[in-house]
């Protein structure tokens, strides 16, 4: 059981790899966004907060087709990144990490959001008072204390992306060690007639990753609470 | 010196201000709820932007609506502890004293001297949350004076603590105003806490002020009694520790206008305290008596007779230059026929007088 085969191994590594590219790309924008979302405000202010929480309401598939015709080869931005720098998304793993982190953006966005817009101002204007500017105030004050937001964001959007197949699908393709991540290659093995043993051991791999996702934020979260002098079991 | 001359206009809410400050000393922001003391302070640290004016310190200008300056708060180097404290719960106790203090200018006041004043010593390992209200507030205190501010304000810092816990921070407070020597800005709605600590008394109502001065002046004042509240009309006595009678246990003050003797008091000799007299704790007598037990008796002039809503009359008396007030019945008046101008004899009993800090 615990001799994986190569199929397995790539559709693992590649998993992982994907996921952790997607949270690369969604941790420091999300951040980003989530706090001019809680702590500014601007005309248009909604549209910002429309278009981050698309991918939450629209089927994943369309998702997918909206990435391709905006970065294929031949979409509006792709062609112009494939003639500038010669780099292409479309089909490639790292194709599959754009279409994950975009899935999984909203889901960061908010557990930042709701963290950081539960964060008393007056702690804010506190360290203004003590000489701090509005950077130190950020570095030391805002983003620490919206640590379990930003724990509880990355784990759902690792999970998201660990589970993600529509858009990845749609985008990439399902091309074995390229863009074929653990769901796209059990969705393989159960279209194929016979023997279901490929399936369940990946169907197995995909539970004990999500379970041990979950552990390592619950250990995380009680760490980040015990820290911040709060005491209310986990964060997510 | 401190000149704020400023408009603050919400759409329920103006705050007309127009003062200036010595360069020492207390003094006090009072007023009800919503009278605009909280949104004075905010403006001069910078957390609240008048809409018009100047707010200058030290003839340096942190605020010029006509000029366009408007020096950030960071950059204001004024000392701020708020109602709730706001300590930051992310920190220690010593992380939170030491987030404002600049490297440069640790010396004054000392870093050591504010942690034994404010007795923080064997709380700087803990974290705020698991401290009393009462600690906090001194932790607040600390930190806002580790960052050398040129001037403190203090937004309430009792309003939060029960009786016990004001009663523990009060002296703390009181023996800051002795020692520092910039000047603090205390907000309250609590006279109480202001004769203890105040020395100059700015008056708010509704976004105004209707009087400033210094705090016996003010609270004796005839027309402002309706502020303070008409229940607890009393008189204020700047006084200076005489000496001691420690066999009869009495201690005799001197004020502008006299003597006067109260229960004996710790304090020593040449110590400025404040002496308070309810106005119902204080005879009139129309020729000087003997064979009384009351020990201060003041020649004095009856300066204004008014009547009040209790039904009482409330005489202003004028010892030399000092106001005091004395509450009588109608009938004590008429009996007596009381009327402005008029010399008499002011009798307070020692026992009821109330030295303060």
């Amino acid at each position: 059981m615990l001799n994986f085969t190569p199929v397995e191994i790539d559709a693992l590594y590649l998993t992982l790899k994907v996921a952790l590219f997607s949270i690369a790309i969604c941790l420091p924008t999300g951040i980003l966004v989530a706090f001019i979302l809680s702590r500014t405000s601007f005309p248009g202010k909604w549209l910002l907060d429309g278009i981050v929480h698309l991918p939450l309401v629209m089927p994943p598939v369309v998702v997918g087709y909206l990435l391709l015709i905006l970065l294929g080869k031949r979409g509006v931005i792709g062609e112009w990144l494939y003639e500038t720098f010669n780099i292409t998304v479309a089909f490639s793993w790292t194709g599959a990490a754009i279409a994950s982190a975009v899935m999984a953006f909203p889901l960061m966005v908010r557990a930042v959001r709701l963290s950081i817009d539960s964060i008393d101002q007056g702690l804010e204007s506190a360290a203004s008072t003590l000489g701090a500017n509005r950077l130190r105030i950020l570095l030391t004050i805002t983003l620490p204390l919206s640590l379990p937001g930003i724990i509880a964001g990355t784990i759902l959007a690792f999970a998201r992306s660990l589970g993600e197949f529509g858009a990845t699908i749609t985008f990439v393709s399902n091309i074995p060690g390229e863009t074929q991540t653990l769901p796209l290659a059990l969705y393989n093995f159960t279209q194929l007639p016979g023997d279901q043993t490929p399936a369940i051991r990946l169907l197995l791999i995909s539970l004990v990753l999500a379970f041990s996702a979950l552990i390592a934020s619950d250990v995380l979260a009680r760490r980040v609470n015990k820290r911040l002098g709060v005491n209310n079991g986990g964060a997510r | 010196m401190i000149e704020a001359k400023f408009i603050v206009e919400r759409s329920d809410f103006k705050l007309t201000v127009d003062f200036q400050m010595p360069e020492k000393g207390v003094t006090a922001l009072f007023g009800q709820s919503g009278s605009g003391k909280t949104t004075t302070i905010n403006a001069i640290c910078g957390l609240v932007k008048p809409d018009l004016g100047t707010i200058r310190i030290n003839g340096h200008t942190l605020f010029d609506s006509d000029k366009g300056i408007n020096v950030p708060t960071s950059k204001r180097g004024l000392g701020y502890v708020f109602q709730e404290g706001r300590l930051f719960p992310h920190m220690t106790v010593q992380e939170n004293l030491f987030y404002g203090m600049k490297s440069t200018n640790i010396s004054i006041p000392a870093k050591e001297d504010v942690i034994n004043i404010l007795g923080l010593a064997k709380f700087l390992d803990r974290k705020p949350l698991s401290l009393s209200g009462g600690e906090r507030q001194r932790v607040g205190i600390g930190r806002a004076l580790l960052c050398s501010p040129k001037i403190l304000l203090m937004d309430e810092p009792l309003a939060a603590l029960d009786v016990a816990r004001k009663q523990e921070l009060l002296p703390y407070i009181s023996t800051l105003k002795d020692i520092l020597k910039i000047p603090i800005i205390y907000v309250s709605h609590q006279i109480d806490e202001i004769m203890h600590l105040a020395d100059t008394l700015i008056l708010l109502n509704n976004g105004e002020i209707v009087a400033q001065g210094p705090v016996s002046e003010v609270i004796n004042g005839g027309n402002n009694s309706s502020y303070f509240g008409i229940g607890v009309k009393s008189s204020f006595l700047t006084c200076t520790v005489d000496n001691h009678e420690t066999e009869a246990r009495i201690s005799n003050l001197k004020f502008n206008g006299g003597s006067i003797s109260t229960k004996f008091i710790d304090k020593p000799i040449g110590t400025k305290v404040r002496a308070k007299i309810r106005a119902q704790d204080i005879a009139i007598a129309l020729k000087q008596p003997s064979d009384i037990s009351i020990a201060n008796i003041f020649e004095t002039r009856i300066h204004s007779i008014e009547k009040n809503d209790l039904d009482f009359m409330d005489l202003q008396l004028k010892v030399k230059d000092t106001i005091i007030w004395s509450r009588l019945t109608r009938r004590s008046v008429s009996n007596l026929q009381l009327t402005p101008g008029q010399k008499v004899f002011a009798l307070i009993k020692s026992t009821a007088i109330e030295v303060l800090g």
